[in-house]
């Protein structure tokens, strides 16, 4: 998401807690009761904590807000920015308490709401940002002033470390056009989530709690396209580099593996690149997608349009002679390379493709 | 004209020669000052206009070889300026100052590059002479300089200098005659400082040559800071650093790729010019390239970056460019 020059103007902070496995039962959510008021370091690096997970370049996907619903957060989240500060607690909280009833399995866990509101980009525009983080347990550093001896103390419960994979964030930004008798919500409002959960396999069931009961939004419907052209531009960019014909099987099956059988629901080019590419293509390719007016953010996999090309890999050579498998027994089985071919008339020495096949021939027409 | 004439004249010339020769000085060192030129260090020895003395005029005029049909007028050197620089490029950029200027005229000058061309296989004395004369009669306080009042102006690199220092009294105005043996070894260390100045001229250029000079990137980045900002852009020493630490970035698609992604964000442009009046990185045409660099490479951070991390890390904050992934 767009976020430049965010500034967060109020934040209060609720608590939300576990199931008990035994007896079902929970502690209602803690209200915080008045405005968090951060000291000027403090508060830079929790803006920080949320840029990183919500803001440009990060793995946050944009989604849509379900218009069939009329008991989403998007009412409350509505209130909550428009309030005045004391109201904004009682609001901010009843967000909190949206999240609490849709936690309602054991394995969802507790943890601090922070809840706040600011402005961003240009023109301004209100957002409201929500950040649920689960505690986990660290350690001080503690030094003995006499002695000089470092020691370390333990801390059962620590928030927002570094590494988004410990908390979810979800930002509510208001569009330019932003009209207050506007019906259609996604009209009105742009919406990102950061969950870590989503990017796992069988992401998407594990984060519906969260994603779907608690926000209230969907999956845009315009992912199949974007899959295809990641798929589209990529294939073009591997196709186009200067390697060797073996490194370029390599990518063309990481590609494949990519889309097909990791068990990701997201796709992320940033994480493609710097998985995969060494770092003159990791630049190259970011130029590539720039070029093509492509933008980098992450977004939800969509692979039915380009099933079919997955279903292949495929080598031509000229005299219309062909390679084909599937791209699993093809990683597996298939191996090449470019070999010296024997000089021709004039001495000019071609160059031939040695192809290596697991497997006897199975059948011959 | 007898000596005594001649004397009384000069004494009487004086102060416009003086004039004259002050104002050649100050308008040269002035335009080194506008090229921002430290003249402190840029001038090796401090400039000083200097007159003729009585004795060596007479001598000149009267004594040696008696050459001169008319010798008040035809000396020339009657007020001199030398400038004393380090390097053979630093001699161009004074005589392109003097050639520039509308303020004088001068004849063909002495022009050591000229000569080496002309005399290859010769080893002598070299400097660039000027001969200024006022393109029309000036008239300073209250003295008036007439058009035909000349200053000689030499320009030399330290080297030159110390050839000409050794040479001038000792070989020139040498009342014995000098051995052959002698000759021989000014002509050989005249080579030698000749060799010794190119290669003066290569380690500077190695050592400042960098792409970021070569594309001139910081300039274009200046320009467009004051077309999108509309003010013109600072600038601090620290940017070297960092241009330094990405020099291998720099090439000719640079710029464009800048200016393509600034064309699509409006928004951080009014960024820029919002922080711009808070922070001072904001106010520098490296900001363009930071910016980018924040939201474009954030690979290139990482290793790189060759200052406090808080400052990139800020930047990318307000670009709200998500620097950390795990």
């Amino acid at each position: 998401m767009q976020f430049l020059n965010p500034v967060i103007n109020r934040i209060v902070i609720h608590q939300i807690y576990k199931k008990n496995k035994d007896e079902k039962l929970k502690e209602p959510p803690f209200k915080g009761t008045e405005l968090t008021n951060f000291e000027d370091s403090a508060m830079r690096n929790f803006t920080k904590r949320y840029d990183e997970a919500i803001g440009e370049n990060s793995r946050a996907i944009e989604m849509l807000i379900d218009i069939d619903r009329n008991d989403a957060v998007i009412q409350n989240v509505i209130q909550s920015i428009h309030d005045s500060d004391d109201d904004f607690i009682d609001s901010s909280f009843k967000i909190a308490k949206k999240l609490d009833k849709a936690q309602d399995q054991p394995i969802h866990k507790q943890g601090i709401v922070v809840v706040f509101t600011g402005k961003c980009n240009y023109p301004a525009r209100d957002f409201l940002g929500i950040i649920k983080a689960e505690t986990h347990s660290g350690y001080e550093k503690i030094k003995d002033l006499k002695t000089g001896k470092i020691s370390l103390k333990f801390i059962e419960e620590v928030l927002l470390t570094p590494g988004t994979k410990l908390y979810k964030s979800v930002a509510f930004l208001k569009k330019i056009k932003y009209n207050p008798n506007e019906t259609d919500l996604n009209k009105n409002w742009e919406v990102w989530v950061s969950d870590s959960q989503v990017n796992k396999a069988e992401g998407k069931a594990a984060a519906a709690y969260f994603l779907e009961k608690f926000l209230g939004f969907i999956y845009p419907q315009t992912d199949s396209r974007k899959t295809k052209i990641f798929y589209d531009v990529t294939l073009q960019y591997i196709q186009h580099l200067d390697i060797e014909q073996e490194k370029k099987n390599d990518y063309l099956n990481a590609l494949t593996t990519y889309l097909k059988v990791d068990k990701s629901n997201i796709i992320d080019p940033i994480d493609f690149s710097e998985k995969y590419f060494n770092k003159e293509e990791n630049t190259g390719y970011l130029e590539h997608l720039e070029q093509m007016d492509i933008e980098t953010s992450s977004f939800v996999k969509d692979i039915e349009s380009i099933k079919s090309k997955l279903k292949t890999r495929k080598l031509s050579f000229n005299g219309n002679i062909k390679i084909i498998g599937s791209p699993e027994e093809f990683k597996d089985k298939v191996s090449f390379e470019s070999i010296d071919g024997e000089p021709d008339k004039h001495d000019n020495i071609p160059k031939w493709t040695k192809i290596i096949i697991k497997d006897v021939i199975k059948s011959q027409e | 004209m007898n000596e005594e004439e001649f004397l009384d004249l000069w004494k009487k010339d004086k102060p416009r020669y003086e004039a004259w020769g002050k104002f050649i000085q100050e308008k040269v060192c002035n335009s080194l000052k506008d090229k921002n030129k430290n003249l402190d260090t840029f001038l090796k020895i401090p400039v000083k206009y200097r007159l003729k003395e009585d004795k060596s005029i007479v001598d000149k005029a009267f004594n040696r070889n008696k050459i001169y049909g008319n010798p008040y007028e035809e000396i020339e050197d009657k007020v001199g300026i030398r400038f004393i620089v380090l390097l053979l490029e630093d001699i161009r950029d004074i005589c392109k100052i003097i050639d520039n200027c509308d303020d004088w005229v001068h004849d063909p000058c002495r022009d050591f590059n000229k000569e080496r061309e002309d005399n290859p296989l010769l080893f002598d004395y070299q400097s660039m002479h000027y001969i200024l004369r006022p393109a029309k009669t000036l008239i300073i306080g209250e003295v008036e300089i007439p058009q035909n009042t000349p200053c000689e102006v030499q320009v030399r690199t330290l080297l030159q200098h110390a050839h000409a220092e050794l040479t001038h009294d000792a070989i020139y105005k040498s009342k014995k005659k000098v051995k052959a043996k002698t000759h021989r070894k000014v002509a050989r260390s005249m080579a030698l400082i000749e060799t010794t100045d190119d290669f003066f001229e290569d380690v500077n250029n190695e050592l400042n040559t960098s792409r970021l000079q070569e594309f001139q990137l910081k300039e274009k980045l200046d320009n467009l800071y004051q077309t999108l900002i509309g003010v013109p852009p600072n600038f601090e020493k620290s940017s070297l650093i960092i241009w330094d630490a990405y020099d291998d970035i720099i090439d000719d698609e640079l710029y464009y790729k800048i200016d393509r992604y600034l064309k699509k964000r409006p928004d951080v442009i009014e960024l820029i010019k919002e922080k711009s009046k808070t922070k001072s990185i904001y106010r520098q045409g490296i900001i363009f390239f930071l910016t980018w660099l924040a939201m474009k490479r954030r690979s290139e951070i990482e290793n790189k970056w060759p200052i406090a991390l808080d400052v990139i890390e800020e930047i990318a904050l307000d670009c709200g460019s998500s620097y950390f992934r795990d």
